[in-house]
C-alpha cells in the first residue's frame, strides 16, 4: 500500500537498480504481486468511497432531517422536506426554469454543433488552429467568462443593447428582464458548450463509411437531400452520445448562473440547482436542500438512464 | 447553393468565399468574447462607459492590472490557485494511474461505471456533505480540503484519460515483462508507467486546468486567505461593483494560463470531457 501512494508519477525507476534484479525476490512482494489487481485500485476505491459514497449516503440521510448545522442534532422528520418542496411553486417553478434553460440551451447546440462540424469537416489551410480557436469557451475559466458576459449584457454599459440598438432593434435588459434572462443565459451556455458538440459530431463524421455517400451520389442527391438521408441517420448514435452529455451538464448548470444573475431578477434564473445551492448552503437548511438535491440526481441519472435505452435500441436495428 | 447558371469557375469562387464567410461567421462569437474581455482591461473607465462603444480608439492603458493586483492580495489567489491546482492535479494522478491501470489490464468494468457515477452526481450534491464534514472537522478554509474536494474533479478525469493509454499498449509488452521475470507491480512500476508517460503529462495538464476552473468548491470551502482566483474576481463583484476593468484584467490573467496548457491538451480535451464513455 504504502509503496503505491508514495509513487507519484516522477521519472520511472533509478537506472540503477533495473536490469541487474538478482532473481531473488522478497515474499511480501510477491504476496502483493498475487494481489495486485485489488492492491492497484485500493487508493482509488478508497477515494471513491470517502468522496462519492460518503456524499450520497449522507445527503440522504440528510434530506429525512430538519437541520441548521449547529450543536443540536439533526432531528428526523420523515419525508417532510420532501413534501414540502413537492406542494412549493418554487420548487415547481424552478424545476420548470430548469427544463426550459435546458432545452433550449441544448436545442441550439445540438443545431449549431452538427452544422460548425459539417464546416470543420471540410479541409482547409488552418483547420487546427481555426479548431483549437472554435474550442477554447468550453475550456475558459467559466466564472471568469461569465464575468466578460455579464459586462456584456450590463444594461448601461453593455455591448449587446448597443448592436440590437444601432440595427433598430428595442432596448432590451437581457439579463434583468425576468422573461429574456433564461434565453440569455442559454446563449452564454450555448456559447461555451457548442464546441463540445461540433467535436464530438466531428470525431463521428470522421467514422462515418464512404459507400452510403457515394451511393447518394450515383442516385444523384443533392447535397441537402444527402445530409437529411444518409448523414443524420448514420449520426444518430453520435449525437445522441452529444445530447446525453449536455442534458447532463445543463441540468447541472452552476458557475454562469450564479455569476451573471444569482437567480435573479426575483427568482426568473433560479434553476433547480441554484434552488438547492441557495437552500443548503446559502440559508444552511441542510435538510431541505438536500431533498432538493435527491431530486436532482435523480433528475439527472433519470435523463441518462432513459437515454443509455435509447442508445441501446438505435444500436439493436 | 448551387451556382448552376454561373459559369463553373465563377461558381466555384463563390463557394470558396461562402465557405471562408461561414467559417469566419463560425469564429466570430468565440473571438469577440475574448475581445471585448481583453481590450476591456486596457481601457480607462471613461473609455469603458462610452456609448457608442470604443472598439479600438481609445488610449490602452496598465491602470486596470495595477488597481487589480493592488486592491486585492492578488499574489496570494494566484499562488493558492497553482497550489490547490497543482497538489489536486498530482493527487488525482498518485491515485488514477495505477486504478487505470488495473481497469484497462483486468477489465474491472464495475470500478469505472463507480467512477462514471462522479460525472453524473451534480456537484452542488458533494457541497452540503463536504461543506458539513468538513466544519466538523474545524478544515474549511483550509488547503487540505479544497485540494481533497478537488480531486472528485481531478481523479476521475485522470482514469479515464489514462484507461485509454494503458489499454493502447500492446499485450506482448506485458508477456515480455512476465518472462524475463518481472514481477507484476514492476511491471506497472517499469514498463507501463514509462510508456505512458505523454498520457500522464495530458492527464495532470487537463486535470490543472479543471482544478484551476472549478468555482463551486472554491466559492464554499476556501476563506479569505486560501481563496482561488475564481472566487477572487467573484468576491470582486461584489465588494467593488461596476468596477469592470480590473475585473476584465482579472479575467484574463486567469485565462492565460488556461490557454497555454490547451494547445497542449487540446486533442485529449473531449476524452476528458466525455470520461470515455462515448465507446
Amino acid at each position: 500500500m504504502s509503496q503505491l501512494t508514495e509513487s507519484p508519477p516522477a521519472p520511472p525507476a533509478r537506472p540503477a537498480g533495473s536490469g541487474s534484479m538478482p532473481p531473488r525476490r522478497r515474499p511480501l512482494l510477491d504476496w502483493l504481486d498475487r494481489y495486485d489487481r485489488y492492491i492497484l485500485p485500493a487508493p482509488a476505491v478508497i477515494v471513491v468511497v470517502a468522496m462519492l459514497a460518503f456524499p450520497i449516503v449522507y445527503t440522504i440521510y440528510l434530506s429525512f432531517h430538519q437541520w441548521s448545522g449547529g450543536l443540536r442534532p439533526p432531528q428526523w422528520i420523515g419525508l417532510d422536506n420532501f413534501t414540502r418542496a413537492l406542494t412549493t411553486g418554487q420548487f415547481w417553478g424552478s424545476l420548470w426554469r430548469t427544463a426550459y434553460f435546458v432545452i433550449l440551451s441544448v436545442g441550439l447546440q445540438v443545431v449549431i454543433g452538427v452544422g460548425a462540424a459539417l464546416l470543420f469537416h471540410r479541409r482547409f489551410p488552418g483547420r487546427g488552429i481555426a479548431r483549437t480557436f472554435f474550442m477554447f469557451p468550453m475550456i475558459a475559466t467559466p466564472a471568469a467568462v461569465a464575468l466578460v458576459w455579464k459586462m456584456m449584457y450590463d444594461p448601461t454599459i453593455g455591448v449587446f443593447n448597443y448592436l440590437v440598438q444601432s440595427i433598430g432593434g428595442p432596448t432590451l435588459l437581457w439579463t434583468s428582464d425576468a422573461n429574456l434572462v433564461i434565453p440569455a443565459l442559454a446563449i452564454v451556455d450555448t456559447w461555451m458548450w457548442t464546441p463540445l458538440v461540433m467535436l464530438i459530431v466531428l470525431a463521428g463524421l470522421a467514422a462515418l463509411p464512404q459507400e452510403p455517400f457515394e451511393a447518394a451520389k450515383v442516385d444523384g442527391a443533392g447535397p441537402i437531400r444527402t445530409f437529411v438521408s444518409v448523414t443524420l441517420p448514420l449520426l444518430r448514435p453520435v449525437l445522441l452520445v452529444a445530447v446525453l452529455f449536455r442534458l447532463i451538464d445543463a441540468i447541472k448548470t452552476f458557475d454562469i448562473i450564479k455569476v451573471i444573475t444569482d437567480g435573479g431578477p426575483g427568482q426568473a434564473s433560479e434553476t433547480l440547482n441554484l434552488y438547492a445551492f441557495k437552500q443548503g448552503l446559502s440559508y444552511l437548511h441542510f435538510g431541505y436542500g438536500s431533498a432538493l438535491l435527491v431530486f436532482l440526481t435523480l433528475l439527472v441519472f433519470g435523463v441518462a438512464i432513459v437515454f443509455t435505452h435509447v442508445r441501446a435500441r438505435t444500436e439493436e436495428k | 447553393m448551387s451556382a448552376s447558371t454561373v459559369p463553373r469557375g465563377a461558381g466555384r469562387t463563390l463557394r470558396r468565399i461562402a465557405f471562408w464567410l461561414t467559417l469566419i461567421v463560425a469564429l466570430a462569437p468565440a473571438a469577440f468574447v475574448f475581445f471585448w474581455m481583453v481590450t476591456s482591461s486596457f481601457k480607462q473607465q471613461v473609455d469603458i462607459y462610452t456609448i457608442p462603444p470604443q472598439w479600438l480608439n481609445f488610449s490602452p492603458t496598465l491602470d486596470n492590472y495595477r488597481s487589480a493586483l493592488e486592491q486585492t492580495p492578488f499574489t496570494r489567489y494566484m499562488m493558492n490557485s497553482l497550489l490547490v491546482a497543482t497538489a489536486s492535479s498530482l493527487f488525482g494522478l498518485m491515485i488514477g494511474l495505477p486504478a487505470a491501470y488495473s481497469i484497462a489490464r483486468y477489465r474491472q468494468s464495475k470500478l469505472s461505471l463507480s467512477l462514471l457515477t462522479a460525472r453524473l452526481l451534480p456537484g452542488v450534491a458533494y457541497l452540503v456533505p463536504f461543506f458539513v464534514a468538513f466544519t466538523a472537522l474545524r478544515m474549511v478554509g483550509s488547503y487540505p480540503a479544497l485540494i481533497l474536494s478537488h480531486v472528485i474533479i481531478t481523479f476521475p478525469l485522470t482514469v479515464f484519460i489514462m484507461v485509454n493509454f494503458f489499454a493502447g499498449l500492446p499485450a506482448e509488452i506485458y508477456d515480455a515483462a512476465e518472462v524475463d521475470g518481472c514481477g507484476r507491480l514492476e511491471t506497472f512500476w517499469r514498463i507501463a508507467l514509462p510508456l505512458t508517460r505523454p498520457g500522464m503529462l495530458t492527464a495532470g495538464i487537463l486535470a490543472f486546468i479543471f482544478s484551476w476552473n472549478d468555482f463551486k468548491m472554491a466559492l464554499i470551502l476556501s476563506d479569505g486567505d486560501t481563496r482561488t482566483l475564481p472566487v477572487a474576481v467573484f468576491n470582486f463583484v461584489h465588494e467593488a461593483s461596476l468596477d469592470w476593468g480590473p475585473m476584465m484584467a482579472y479575467a484574463t490573467i486567469i485565462m492565460i494560463p488556461v490557454l497555454i496548457l490547451t494547445l497542449f491538451a487540446q486533442r485529449h480535451i473531449v476524452t476528458g470531457m466525455t470520461m470515455g464513455s462515448v465507446k
